[in-house]
C-alpha cells in the first residue's frame, strides 16, 4: 500500500514514501514558517524522484504533533484534502513518538533506555513525552504528553539515577536550562537525530486506519495547549457605567 | 464547474457554480463561539476552520448534486484575512486541485465581495462604484469592468462593522453588537448626540473610525449611568448616524467624482437598516442606481469567490503549488 507521510509540527518539512514494510524515499527541508509554500512542491518532488503520482498514493499518514499550531494545520489540512478528494484512508502518528524512534535508533541495541524527544512549544516550552526503549524495536510510552516548562522536567523524569536521552528541536531551543539537568543525556546541537523524519509514521500504516473514506472526517492536531484566549476578559474589558 | 473555498475570518463556506449558476453555497458560521470571547479569536477560527473545512465542502457538494471528479476549477480565497485561517483554506484547495489535476485559482476576499454584485437574482454589470462594508474592512472600490478595479479609498484604521461593534460593546450590547445597535438605534434620536465624522474633509475618500469611538468612550464616561440608560438609543442611534454618514457621504463622492451612474454594496454592514436607507436617499436624490445583494451574499461566503474566479485567470501547475496566503494584499497582481 504505497503512502505519502508527512509532518509539519516542527520547522522541518519532513515527507516519506514508502509502505508498510520499505520507504521508497524521504525528504526533510528547513521550511521555517513556510509549510504552506513548501509542502506541496516538496510532495510532487518526492513522487517524481520515484517516478510516482500523487493519484498512486493508497494512504496518507500524517503527523499530529504537537508542535507549531499552524504548521500543524498546514499539514493535517493538506492530508484531510488529499484523503477525501482521493478517497483514500488517513492514519496519523504523534510526531513525539516519531522523534523518540529516531532517537532510540542511536542507543545500543538490548540496552534499556530512556527516551525523552521535546519539541520547541514555544513561550518558554516543550512539548514532551516520556519513553522507554525495550528490546531491539521496542518503545513503550511512560507519560503522557505534556507542555512543560524546560526547569520542571522533574515531572515527567524517571528515578534519579536513570540516565534520559533527550533530543529535538525543544532540546536545542532550550539547552542553557537542559544542560543543567545532570539526569540528561542531550543530544549534540548538529545531531540529525534531533529533527523529525517522517518515514518513522509510516509505521503507523500497520496501526489502526483515522478515516475511511464515507466517514466523518475528524482528524484534527494533537494541540495539548488551549487556544490563548481569555473568556473572562469580556467580563473584565465591561466600561464602568454599566451595571 | 467551480468549487470555491473561504476561510479568511471566522465562516467556514463552500460554493459550487456551474457556469452562471449557483448550485450551492455553504457558510458554517462560527459567531457562537466567538460570541464567548467577545470578539473573533484568531486561534480559535483556525481550529473551527480546520475541522469544518472538509464537512462543508462535502456538504456543498450534496447539495448540488455533483461529485468531485465533476469539478474542473477550484478557487480559494488567499488574501486579505486572518493568516492562520487563510492557510488552512489554502491547504486544502491546493491539495484538492493537486489530487485531482484540475485548475487553480487565488481570489482576493475583496473581488470576492465585488463579485457577489455579479450574481442571481440581479446581476449587476461594471462599470460600478462598489462599498464593501463588513467587520473587516471598510473599501471603496471603482469597478470599471469585470477584470479591472481601482482602490478609491479603504479604512486607515477600523472597519465599519467593528466601529460599530466597538460602540455597541461601550453601549453594553451582546456579540457582535452591530445588528443590536441597529435594532436599538431604530427607535432612537440621531440628532442627540452629534459625533465626529473622521476624515470628513471633500475629496478624501479614506475612512477612520477611531475617533467616533473615542468620541463614544469620553461621552459616555461623561454622561454617567442613569443618563446612558434614559438614552441609550439616541446614543446608539447618534453613533451609528456617525458611522453611516461616512460611509454614505463617501461613496456618493466617489460615484460622483468617476462620473459613474451606479453604486453596489457589500459585506455585512449593508444589512445595517441606517446605511440602507440613508444610502437609498442620497442615490435616490443623485440619479444613482443603488444595488445591494441578498444578505447571505453580503455577508461572508464561498458563492461570491466562485463569481470572482469566473473572471481569474489559473496559476498553471506546478506554480500554484507553491501559492500562499497573505494577511494583507488586495487585487490579482
Ligand atoms: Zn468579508
Amino acid at each position: 500500500m504505497p503512502a505519502l507521510a508527512i509532518d509539519t509540527a516542527t520547522e522541518v518539512l519532513a515527507l516519506a514514501l514508502g509502505d508498510e514494510e520499505h520507504v521508497i524515499a524521504e525528504s526533510g527541508t528547513e521550511a521555517g514558517r513556510s509549510h504552506l509554500e513548501m509542502l506541496l512542491p516538496s510532495a510532487q518532488e518526492l513522487l517524481s524522484s520515484a517516478g510516482m503520482a500523487i493519484t498512486d498514493m493508497e494512504a496518507v499518514v500524517v503527523g499530529r504533533g504537537p508542535g507549531t499550531f499552524s504548521g500543524l494545520r498546514v499539514g493535517i489540512a493538506t492530508a484531510r484534502a488529499l484523503v477525501q478528494s482521493l478517497e483514500i484512508p488517513l492514519y496519523g502518528y504523534s510526531t513525539l513518538e516519531a522523534m523518540a524512534q529516531e532517537i532510540a535508533a542511536g542507543v545500543e541495541s538490548r540496552k534499556a533506555s530512556w527516551i525523552l524527544p521535546m519539541i520547541d512549544a514555544r513561550r518558554g516550552q516543550v512539548f514532551t513525552q516520556l519513553f522507554r526503549k525495550e528490546g531491539e524495536n521496542g518503545l513503550k510510552t511512560e507519560s503522557g504528553v505534556l507542555s512543560l516548562d524546560p526547569d520542571r522536567l522533574s515531572e515527567v523524569l524517571p528515578g534519579k539515577s536513570a540516565e534520559v536521552r533527550a533530543g529535538g528541536n525543544g532540546s536545542i531551543a532550550y539547552r542553557e536550562i537542559l544542560e543543567d539537568n545532570r539526569q540528561l543525556a542531550l543530544l549534540s546541537l548538529d545531531d540529525p537525530a534531533n529533527r523529525v523524519r517522517a518515514s518513522w509514521h509510516l509505521g503507523a500504516l500497520r496501526s489502526a486506519v483515522l478515516y475511511q473514506p464515507g466517514q466523518l472526517l475528524s482528524v484534527l492536531p494533537s494541540y495539548v495547549r488551549e487556544p490563548d484566549a481569555d473568556k473572562s476578559a469580556l467580563q473584565k474589558k465591561r466600561e464602568p457605567w454599566l451595571k | 464547474m467551480i468549487l470555491a473555498i473561504e476561510t479568511s475570518c471566522d465562516d467556514t463556506c463552500a460554493a459550487i457554480m456551474d457556469g452562471d449558476r449557483l448550485s450551492a453555497s455553504i457558510v458554517s458560521s462560527q459567531t457562537e463561539f466567538h460570541a464567548l470571547y467577545g470578539g473573533v479569536v484568531p486561534e480559535v477560527a483556525s481550529r473551527h476552520h480546520l475541522e469544518l473545512v472538509n464537512p462543508v465542502i462535502a456538504e456543498a457538494l450534496e447539495a448540488a448534486k455533483v461529485s468531485l471528479s465533476e469539478i474542473s476549477r477550484i478557487a480559494v480565497t488567499n488574501r486579505p484575512g486572518l493568516i492562520g485561517a487563510l492557510l488552512v483554506g489554502v491547504s486544502t484547495a491546493k491539495a484538492i486541485a493537486y489530487s485531482l489535476g484540475v485548475e487553480f485559482v487565488a481570489v482576493s476576499h475583496l473581488e470576492g465581495h465585488i463579485a457577489a454584485n455579479y450574481l442571481s437574482p440581479e446581476p449587476m454589470e461594471p462599470p460600478f462604484v462598489c462599498l464593501v462594508a463588513s467587520g473587516g474592512h471598510t473599501s471603496i472600490v471603482m469597478v470599471h469592468d469585470y477584470r479591472r478595479f481601482d482602490l478609491l479609498g479603504q479604512t486607515l484604521d477600523d472597519a465599519a462593522g467593528e466601529a460599530l461593534d466597538k460602540g455597541a460593546r461601550l453601549l453594553g450590547l451582546g456579540y457582535p453588537g452591530g445588528a443590536e445597535m441597529d435594532a436599538l438605534a431604530a427607535c432612537g434620536d440621531p440628532e442627540y448626540i452629534t459625533f465626529p465624522v473622521g476624515l470628513n474633509k471633500q475629496g478624501n475618500l479614506d475612512f477612520s473610525f477611531s475617533g467616533v469611538k473615542t468620541a463614544l468612550y469620553y461621552k459616555l464616561k461623561k454622561l454617567g449611568g442613569e443618563e446612558i440608560e434614559t438614552h441609550m438609543a439616541d446614543i446608539a442611534a447618534s453613533y451609528q448616524a456617525s458611522v453611516v454618514k461616512a460611509l454614505v457621504g463617501k461613496t456618493i463622492a466617489a460615484a460622483m467624482a468617476n462620473d459613474c451612474a451606479q453604486i453596489c454594496l457589500s459585506g455585512g454592514v449593508s444589512a445595517n437598516s441606517e446605511l440602507r436607507r440613508r444610502l437609498f436617499e442620497a442615490c435616490d436624490s443623485q440619479d444613482i442606481r443603488l444595488r445591494i445583494p441578498p444578505p447571505e451574499l453580503c455577508t461572508d461566503n464561498a458563492a461570491m469567490i466562485a463569481s470572482a474566479a469566473r473572471y481569474l485567470s489559473a496559476i498553471p501547475f506546478p506554480e500554484y503549488l507553491s501559492i500562499g496566503a497573505m494577511a494583507s494584499g488586495g487585487f490579482a497582481a
